[in-house]
């Protein structure tokens, strides 16, 4: 049984983990060039401009010493208020909460397309394992989850555009902009006000930046399919069930899937994780909003505060899936904890 | 049961079930297809700045103009000013205007008082003096507002003024309600916390559209404010009842979502693709601006800092040629420093390509073929910087000079600019800057060569020339307080100015933009008053017709 000193062990590791990326993204975005009051302070003219950007650098807190800076940033961090963008003059939460919402619905239709792909496609592989057609599902599975997926993006985008697929980039159609929904996701939001119209336009716009991304758990979740699968066919009491005669696929859903599920399920969270990356570089590709889109604005704007703000969401986000992971592994396997 | 028909009849229950909730569903009040309004959806290309009316100096002008309104407008073409807010704007001395409202509601319903006409512009001139934020320095001359009673005031100048000048500025003088202190629980006209109140999406203007949604990275929709008072004089039953500006920054975007139908109007779409979608049946509204591309020099940094050398890369540039090749036809030649149909403008100013010319002030300082390697910045993704940028690499590759472009994001040519003042080295040879007015004033236009006080830290932080002459100075100032006096008498004493700028070569005009919207010409319209020089970048919606 998982310990209670295990899991505080962990989240306690979690939040050091956490304080030192938001320090470390703090201090190195700090001395990158750009200087966020002007950009704050917006067009200042005249003989009171000085005044502006002197006021503007205050209000940021541009004047103080690196430590304090940092400090209260920390500690308003803690609190929630992380901020304003100096860009969009926005607080930072709110923004950085509504990109990943975007994001986040790429990745949840992203893996709802792989998913059930990967389980069929690896089961297959399995079952005919050393045939043609194992072959090829190995690899191109190996190729689907080697191929960089701003590569595979474009090539996408590009092919839709060349055949008028008029669904691309943005993430909602402009005529539907008034919707607005409690989720963030285009897709629920649109069903819970009953524009079906609308939820068909979501859609559509979500499934080619999802399939992009989707190449990468494919690929993964195929080959640890075909590899758990296999494996799992040797064991004794799978042996035994094939031996009474039970028939294949029954031996296969009853006795060999059970025992590769926790590996998927563990597997697949961390994937999760690691495709808010992808996503947020598909994202760009395809127009949509997201992080990406929204990391990319504040760079060229020298908006520290959204910068920050959006870097340290998905190291959080990332460290939680990660702790969370363990935690799962840890109760699956005691060894773990040691 | 056997298992495979307790499955069959559970998936019937299931299918049963779910047909019964979605007829409730698409019977429920939730599923209401809403009624059929006018929408039209705008592309525009860059993220809004900011939504405080008196605070924002930037792109948020094309949002302001619909929700809120001035006193005034000027109309260039006409050279005259047409009644907004006010409905009498007379001058009653030297030094006195008195102003008398029109019956305006505002977007809560309350009516548009002399009391918000105070407030607002004395909270915008307050906002410059005192904090330096905003276009304030456009009530220069403002002494006083009094309040005579609920639609009338006075306005009291510090010496005789034209303040009409000011009432149609395109920045900081917006009318909007007093209550917005209240709201916004900021005790203070002048705290962050109202000006945050406002760029959180907040507005109580009288203008003909409302604020509905505000995500200035993404979208800004605006409904139809139906008791605005000009419906009737504007007379267009086909003005859009939904506004939806999009931002969408990168051109090619903005063309295919034109082409596909998600966008009725699109501010910028790449120029070699103009006479294809004319070509396609799109509408091409080319509009003359004041807005305009200006080159400056490094003074402070050799060899830009010798005026003969300067004078070299004016006469080098291929001036004809700009037009054609880098605007695709869209815009005007620039001469001198104020733009085409601005008070003040003349043609005498215009330079012509004279490479020999060019060569001989090259040679007189010793700079001829001397292998020089200079810098200059634009403007990341703007495809007419660029363009010109590789003309004018051509033609002083002729002259033994290597010009180096560096295309950078706005608010790092901004910076970079400014880097004229402190670190001389660091600031390029030559950058772009695009300029549009904030009031009919040419002394708008000179501005940016002010040299104010540097070595008592006063910069002037759109000098990016880092040009000081003290001459230059004292005759802009007594330009400019004259022409607020009276513009016209004072246009002979910005001709001198432009004589100096033109000798001295801090700077040089190289274009006049055209703005260019490709609209869909089965859906939109643009009625006369739709557009105006003087707001750059403001569509005026109630102008614009949205065809069923």
């Amino acid at each position: 049984m998982i310990t209670f000193n295990y899991i505080l062990k962990r989240v306690a590791l979690s939040l050091a983990l956490v304080l030192g990326v938001v320090a470390v993204t703090f201090v190195a975005i700090n001395f990158a060039p750009g200087d966020p009051a002007l950009v704050w302070a917006g067009k200042p003219r005249g003989p009171e401009a000085a005044t502006a950007i002197e006021s503007a650098r205050r209000y940021l807190g541009l004047d103080l010493p690196l430590h304090i800076r940092l400090a209260t940033y920390i500690y308003r961090f803690s609190t929630g208020d992380w901020g304003t963008s100096v860009r969009f003059k926005l607080p930072v939460l709110s923004i950085v909460v509504r990109s990943f919402a975007a994001s986040l619905e790429l990745i949840i239709y992203s893996f709802a397309i792989a998913t059930p792909l990967a389980l069929w496609l690896g089961t297959r592989a399995a079952v005919t394992r050393g045939s043609t057609t194992d072959r090829v599902i190995y690899y191109v599975s190996a190729v689907l989850a080697g191929s960089p997926r701003f590569l595979l993006a474009g090539l996408l985008y590009l092919a839709l555009y060349v055949a008028n697929y008029s669904y691309l980039g943005l993430r909602l159609d402009p005529a539907y902009s008034a919707l607005r929904g409690p989720t963030g996701f285009a897709t629920i939001d649109t069903l819970l006000l009953g524009r079906l119209d609308a939820f068909a336009d979501a859609v559509l716009r979500v499934i080619p930046p999802a399939l992009a991304i989707s190449t990468y758990p494919l690929g993964v979740l195929v080959r640890i399919v075909r590899v758990a699968l296999s494996e799992a066919f040797e064991e004794e009491y799978v042996r035994q069930a094939v031996s009474l005669g039970i028939a294949r696929k029954v031996v296969v859903r009853r006795y060999a899937f059970p025992s590769i599920l926790p590996v998927i399920s563990q597997l697949s969270g961390l994937m999760f994780a690691y495709l808010l990356i992808d996503a947020m570089v598909v994202e760009n590709v395809f127009s949509r909003e997201g992080l990406g889109e929204i990391v990319a604005k504040a760079v060229v704007s020298s908006d520290y505060p959204l910068l920050i703000g959006a870097t340290v969401f998905v190291a959080i986000v990332l460290i939680a899936v990660n702790t969370i992971a363990d935690i799962v592994q840890a109760t699956v396997d005691p060894r773990v904890r040691l | 049961m056997p298992r495979s028909k307790l499955l069959v009849a559970v998936l019937v229950l299931i299918l049963v079930l779910s047909g019964i909730a979605m007829f409730s569903f698409m019977r429920s009040p939730w599923f209401q297809q809403p009624t059929p309004v006018r929408s039209v959806v705008y592309a525009y290309r860059d993220a809004i700045t900011g939504i405080d009316p008196s605070v924002e100096d930037d792109t948020g002008i094309m949002v302001l103009h619909l929700v809120y309104e001035t006193l005034l407008r000027y109309d260039p073409v006409r050279d005259e000013y047409q009644y907004v807010l006010a409905k009498e704007v007379e001058r009653v001395d030297n030094n006195t205007w008195r102003v008398v409202l029109r019956d305006a509601k505002f977007h809560d319903g309350s009516p548009v008082t002399a009391h918000d006409v105070r407030f607002s512009i004395l909270r915008s001139k307050a906002l410059y003096d005192e904090k330096g934020l905003g276009a304030g320095w456009i009530w220069e001359c403002l002494e006083d507002v009094e309040v005579l009673d609920e639609k009338s005031l006075n306005i009291k100048t510090k010496f005789p003024c034209d303040v009409r000048i000011s009432l149609a500025a395109s920045y900081s003088a917006f009318i909007y309600s007093r209550k917005v202190v209240e709201l916004s629980g900021a005790g203070d006209p002048l705290s962050e916390k109202l000006i945050n109140w406002f760029n959180s999406g907040n507005a109580i203007g009288s203008g003909p559209y409302k604020l509905e949604k505000y995500e200035p990275d993404k979208m800004v929709v605006l409904s139809k404010f139906r008791e605005w008072w000009g419906w009737e004089s504007v007379n267009n039953p086909n003005a859009p009842d939904t506004v939806i500006i999009r931002i969408v920054e990168d051109p090619g975007e903005q063309e295919r979502l034109l082409r596909t139908g998600y966008v009725d109007i699109a501010s910028s779409v790449p120029i070699t693709s103009i006479s294809t979608l004319r070509k396609d049946g799109y509408g091409v509204i080319a509009a003359d601006t004041f807005h305009n591309f200006i080159l400056m020099f490094n003074t402070r940094r050799w060899p830009t800092n010798i005026t003969e050398f300067r004078l070299a890369i004016a006469y080098a540039i291929p001036w004809d040629k700009i037009v054609d090749q880098a605007l695709g036809g869209y815009g005007r030649k620039g001469s001198g420093l104020l733009p085409h149909g601005f008070p003040g403008y003349s043609p005498k100013w215009e330079f012509h390509q004279d490479l020999e010319k060019a060569r001989e002030l090259l040679e007189s300082v010793d700079l001829l073929n001397r292998d020089l390697k200079i810098s200059m910045v634009i403007v990341q993704g703007y495809e007419e910087e660029e363009r010109f940028a590789l003309i004018l690499k051509d033609a002083l590759a002729g002259l033994g000079i290597e010009l180096q472009i560096e295309a950078l994001p706005w608010d790092q040519v901004k910076e970079r600019g400014a880097a004229v003042w402190s670190d001389p080295e660091e600031a390029p040879h030559l950058i772009i800057n695009d300029w549009w007015p904030t009031y009919i004033i040419p002394y708008d236009y000179f501005s940016f060569l002010e040299c104010l006080e540097p070595e008592e830290g006063i910069i002037n932080y759109w000098n990016w020339a880092g040009y000081c002459n003290k001459n230059f100075d004292e005759l802009l100032s007594t330009a400019y307080e004259e022409s607020l006096r009276d513009l016209k008498g004072s246009l002979h004493l910005y001709d001198e100015i432009q004589k100096i700028a033109f000798e001295d070569m801090p700077a040089v005009n190289l274009w006049d933009k055209q703005h260019v919207y490709l609209i869909n010409l089965s859906k939109v319209r643009f009625g006369a008053g739709a557009l105006n020089s003087l707001y750059t970048y403001v569509i005026f919606f109630q102008y614009v017709e949205v065809l069923k």
